[in-house]
């Protein structure tokens, strides 16, 4: 009789294959025939046996496990639920943490999803391609613009990599049909932009659209907005270009641009009734943009490099490259369009993908933490089920069972949590995003994933440790957790340094924030209306005598403190220019602006030297310009009332200095204010008004000046807006940000403390023998409550030893991107630590007052 | 209570008749030795367990063998309910058969 294992992979296979449960009997049953077959047949015959056995018996093997495991499953969910109800505070406070780390990654798949989509319903859209031309302007100044306007049609006939290209001009022109009488956004098309472009038909007939000249196709909202009901189809609307109405008849509807294309607009045209002749004039300094549709996007690179022999040999001066942007890339990647702004950035999808690992990283330690401590309850049970013959495998399949189970259950929470903070989500992220789970399998697929995914990692270490505890020492009740109280301390320790950074920069988020908006921009908005003249210059011998008389009659109203114009807007680009510095002897910006006399009044900017415009004094100067800080400051110009700008620059600039106001911020606080000056226009060719009123009822003075609007300009769209809101725009994003950071900390310490709440719940469990013993010897409640605190306080100030540091580094990198910022002082940190600490006793005193109050002898009775 | 299938009764005699020593190996040859059927260890002890399930039969874990490496065998043994089921079976097999017993069966003949 050997004695020897008969065919070592056979029974390997045998040993995967068989239900743990009757496994030694199979193979010693196997072991025993075999050895009956060798006596009797030998053993060449005994081995073909074995295998000839376990190849037969392998499949009805695998179908009983099958069988046997669903049959624990049955066991498992009710022990599963049982348990999950005998410590329903554990579980809630588990179920809590999982669906908020789940609803973070649910929301934020949605968001990253919805900017990876960007353009790319288009048909073919990795083959669209931009056209930029990138121009120097002077020693390492370089700017982006748009192509010259016959270049496109050129471009499939010259490059046979071209399939097709269409020209965009987008414009925000008046529009108008019957009483309605709105700016809209018109895009003037070439007709090849149906080719490259993908944006379907509602009504109307592709060959149709624009075939004509004088056609437009219009969207469903803007059908709505001018037509209400009635088909639009064959009726007339009036485009204003060039002050001129034009009419345009409706040849097509298209649907919406959804939400998530970079090209959005109202109305197309025809580009032709846009420009005109022009359309055909090379270098008369007009520029669109230009999109091609390539064969193939690896053509891409190779066309590029085409570039300088064809174009800029034939159409272009030589040092204007061109260049070419993907499409699909535009959202995320791109910087300059002719035609789109960009909104987007690759960082925002990465910041968010890693608050939410981040998040549901805190909430699967916290799971593990808590699962592990109450398991000692359960330490009978386990006893059970290995004296019954449980293998350690299945005890760990069951309690990875149970973990995925309640990874689950926290799904459908988190799906809830997900539904009731979509809307400020939304609001946050400037988005419109549905959560339509099932629109597609990825993302089904992807919210099982992550919830299986969290479940069996979350899972797996307490399920280990539960199984390894032995059986005799279960039922004597002697769980001895302590060895894992290492990792424990870890967790605890990670959880808070997290939660601590985070609180941390959201401090110093808030603190630039109001450092920002309280350092005084530098002029006052607050109740300053601003309406824009626009449209009214189109035609400047007809507005120009109009214009004053506009102002002077606003000016009029007791409510209007007064009237100002200026040429370019406060927070728009001014006319940049970069003359050489004659102090520095290299180019520097210089802003300009003209204004009228009422300026610096109207917009109570503060004057620190000299005077303003008032009209008796400047008729002795011919060009008085008013500057700012930063000009004198940045060229080193003393003295400077009397002074004339052509001592500073090498390019002869008319302008004498008269006075010199404080630096206000017209863009955000990201950028140094430029040096720029104000100077007096000589005609009216005003694009805004500002008017300052007093406060007092605001709508009535818009309504008087919309009537004296109305009476003066009746061509004219009526649009205004407050100045004070227009700077904010600028923060805009700045203030999302911050948002959500702040709501990532409250996360964060959310959860931070529910586990730290678990845990001492668990303490205080696990020693209230010794709890009691102490009371008993005559412990006070501060003896108690400070006993159970210690244990987790120290690790909560070495969080704040770990955080700091990382805080430090990221509010530095952070506020780099600022010019004007604050210094990054101790106070923050000192106070997000001390917050954390006192959150943390609190919450451990508030637990363990409960057991501080109890009964000594209650717990020392049940032995 | 059910009717037992042809092979469940194979499976509960053999078990009866070995006794004190129905274990895999055992039931495995007793059923070939009586009736010529060979049963692979997938689907013998799949049917075992079933008929644990069923209850007529329960299973102890007997001592370790030195023969078997050191490893303990699983003996089935008949339950009161596997002897109910089994005289069931029996009655029926009587009623069914009756009177014809004597009666020979010829190919393609039965008289």
């Amino acid at each position: 009789m050997s004695k020897k294992n008969p065919c070592p992979p056979a029974e390997w296979i045998l040993k995967r294959t068989v239900n743990p449960e009757v496994e030694f009997s199979i193979i010693g049953d196997f072991e025993e025939e075999y050895t009956e077959i060798v006596c009797k047949k030998g053993v060449i015959r005994a081995g073909s046996w074995y295998w000839r056995m376990v190849f037969i018996s392998v499949l009805p093997f695998i179908f009983n496990s099958i069988i046997w495991s669903l049959a624990m499953l049955k066991n498992y969910i009710k022990i599963a639920f049982r348990n999950f109800r005998k410590n329903y505070t554990y579980t809630t406070i588990n179920i809590l943490g999982l669906a908020t780390g789940i609803a973070c990654c649910i929301l934020t798949f949605f968001f990253v999803r919805d900017e990876l989509s960007f353009n790319r319903f288009h048909d073919k859209a990795e083959n669209i391609y931009e056209l930029t031309v990138v121009l120097k302007v002077g020693d390492g100044f370089y700017m982006q613009n748009g192509t010259q306007l016959p270049l496109g049609p050129k471009l499939p006939e010259i490059f046979p990599e071209v399939v097709s290209s269409a020209r965009i001009k987008m414009q925000n022109l008046s529009v108008k049909r019957m009483d309605k009488l709105f700016e809209e956004k018109v895009a003037g098309i070439d007709r090849t932009f149906f080719d490259i472009f993908s944006f379907p038909l509602k009504y109307g007939i592709k060959k149709n659209m624009l075939s004509g000249p004088d056609g437009v196709v219009i969207t469903g909202k803007m059908a709505k907005k001018y037509f209400g009901e009635e088909d639009p189809a064959g009726k007339t609307v009036s485009i204003n270009i060039g002050n001129k109405f034009y009419d345009f008849k409706v040849t097509g509807i298209v649907f919406d641009p959804p939400s998530n294309s970079s090209l959005q607009f109202g109305f197309l045209i025809n580009i032709e009734k846009i420009y005109g002749k022009e359309l055909s004039e090379w270098n008369n300094g007009k520029s669109l943009a230009t999109f091609v549709k390539l064969k193939d996007k690896s053509m891409a690179g190779e066309l590029q490099k085409k570039f300088p022999e064809t174009i800029n040999k034939y159409f272009d001066p030589p040092g204007s490259q061109y260049r070419m942007h993907s499409l699909v890339d535009f959202h995320l990647t791109g910087t300059f369009s002719a035609v789109f702004l960009p909104e987007s950035k690759m960082e925002y999808s990465y910041i968010l993908s890693g608050i939410s690992l981040l998040v549901l990283m805190i909430a699967c330690f916290n799971f593990m933490n808590l699962t592990i401590g109450s398991s000692s309850t359960r330490s009978k049970e386990i006893g059970m089920r290995k004296v019954m013959g449980a293998q350690r495998k299945e005890l760990i399949r069951q309690f990875w069972f149970e973990s995925v189970l309640l990874s689950f259950l926290s799904l459908a929470a988190g799906i809830i949590l997900a539904e009731i903070f979509l809307p400020v989500f939304n609001i946050l992220a400037q988005k419109t995003l549905h959560l339509d789970y099932f629109s597609n399998i990825t993302a089904a697929a992807v919210l099982i994933g992550i919830t299986l995914f969290t479940g069996i990692v979350a899972g797996s270490y307490p399920a280990f440790v539960i199984s390894g505890f032995a059986s005799v020492e279960l039922f004597k009740g002697k769980v001895k957790v302590s060895g894992k109280k290492v990792f424990t301390k870890i967790l605890i320790v990670s959880q808070f340094a997290i939660s601590i950074f985070l609180i941390i920069v959201t401090g110093f988020m808030y603190k630039q924030q109001s450092f920002v908006s309280g350092r005084g921009i530098g002029l006052e908005p607050d109740n300053v209306i601003v309406v824009s003249l626009e449209k009214a210059l189109i035609n400047p011998e007809k507005n120009e005598n109009v214009l004053n008389i506009l102002k002077n009659r606003i000016a009029q109203y007791k409510s209007v403190e007064s009237v100002s114009g200026s040429v370019y807007g406060l927070t728009s680009y001014w006319s940049s220019m970069a003359p050489v510095s004659k102090l520095h002897k290299k180019r520097m910006f210089l802003e300009r602006n003209l204004v009228d006399k009422d300026y610096i009044n109207t917009l109570g900017m503060k004057l620190i030297e000299g005077r303003g415009f008032s009209a008796a004094a400047s008729n002795n100067i011919a060009d008085p310009i008013i500057v700012n800080e930063t000009l004198i400051k940045r060229h080193n110009i003393e003295s400077p009332i009397g002074r004339k700008l052509s001592e500073f620059f090498e390019e002869s600039f008319d302008g004498t200095i008269i006075g010199v106001v404080k630096d206000y911020h017209n863009k955000s606080l990201h950028r140094r204010v430029i040096a720029g000056y104000v100077s007096l226009n000589k005609d009216t060719n005003y694009r805004n008004l500002y008017i300052k009123a007093n406060g007092e009822d605001i709508q009535k003075t818009i309504n008087l000046v919309r009537k004296e609007f109305k009476q003066i300009l009746p061509d004219v769209p009526f649009m205004y807006g407050f100045l004070d809101e227009e700077i904010k725009q600028q923060y805009l994003s700045d203030e999302k940000w911050n948002k959500i950071v702040e709501y990532a900390s409250i996360f964060a310490i959310f959860i931070a403390c529910s586990g730290l709440l678990g845990l001492t719940l668990l303490t205080v469990v696990r020693r209230s023998k010794e709890i009691s013993i102490r009371k008993v010897l005559g412990a006070t409640v501060t003896d108690i409550i400070s006993l159970v605190n210690r244990e987790f306080v120290i690790l909560v100030a070495l969080a704040n030893i770990i955080a700091w540091p990382a805080a430090y580094f990221t509010v530095g990198s952070i506020l780099q991107n600022y010019a004007y910022r604050i210094d990054p002082g101790p106070d923050v940190f000192i106070l997000a630590g001390i917050a954390a600490v006192l959150v943390a006793v609190t919450t451990i005193s508030l637990q363990s007052l409960k057991a501080a109050l109890a009964n000594p002898v209650k717990s020392l009775k049940c032995e | 209570m059910k009717d037992l299938t042809m092979s469940e009764s194979m499976l509960l005699l053999a078990i009866f008749r070995l006794g004190e020593n129905a274990y895999g190996v055992k039931i495995r040859q007793k059923v070939a030795e009586v009736t010529d059927r060979t049963y692979s260890y997938g689907t013998l002890y799949s049917s075992l367990d079933q008929l644990v399930k069923k209850r007529y039969v329960q299973k102890t874990i007997g001592d370790p063998t030195p023969e078997r490496g050191g490893r303990s065998k699983i003996y089935y043994r008949l339950s009161a309910e596997g002897v109910e089921a089994l005289q069931n079976a029996y009655e029926l097999q009587k009623a069914i058969w009756n009177g014809i017993s004597d009666i020979a069966v010829e190919k393609g003949r039965v008289l």
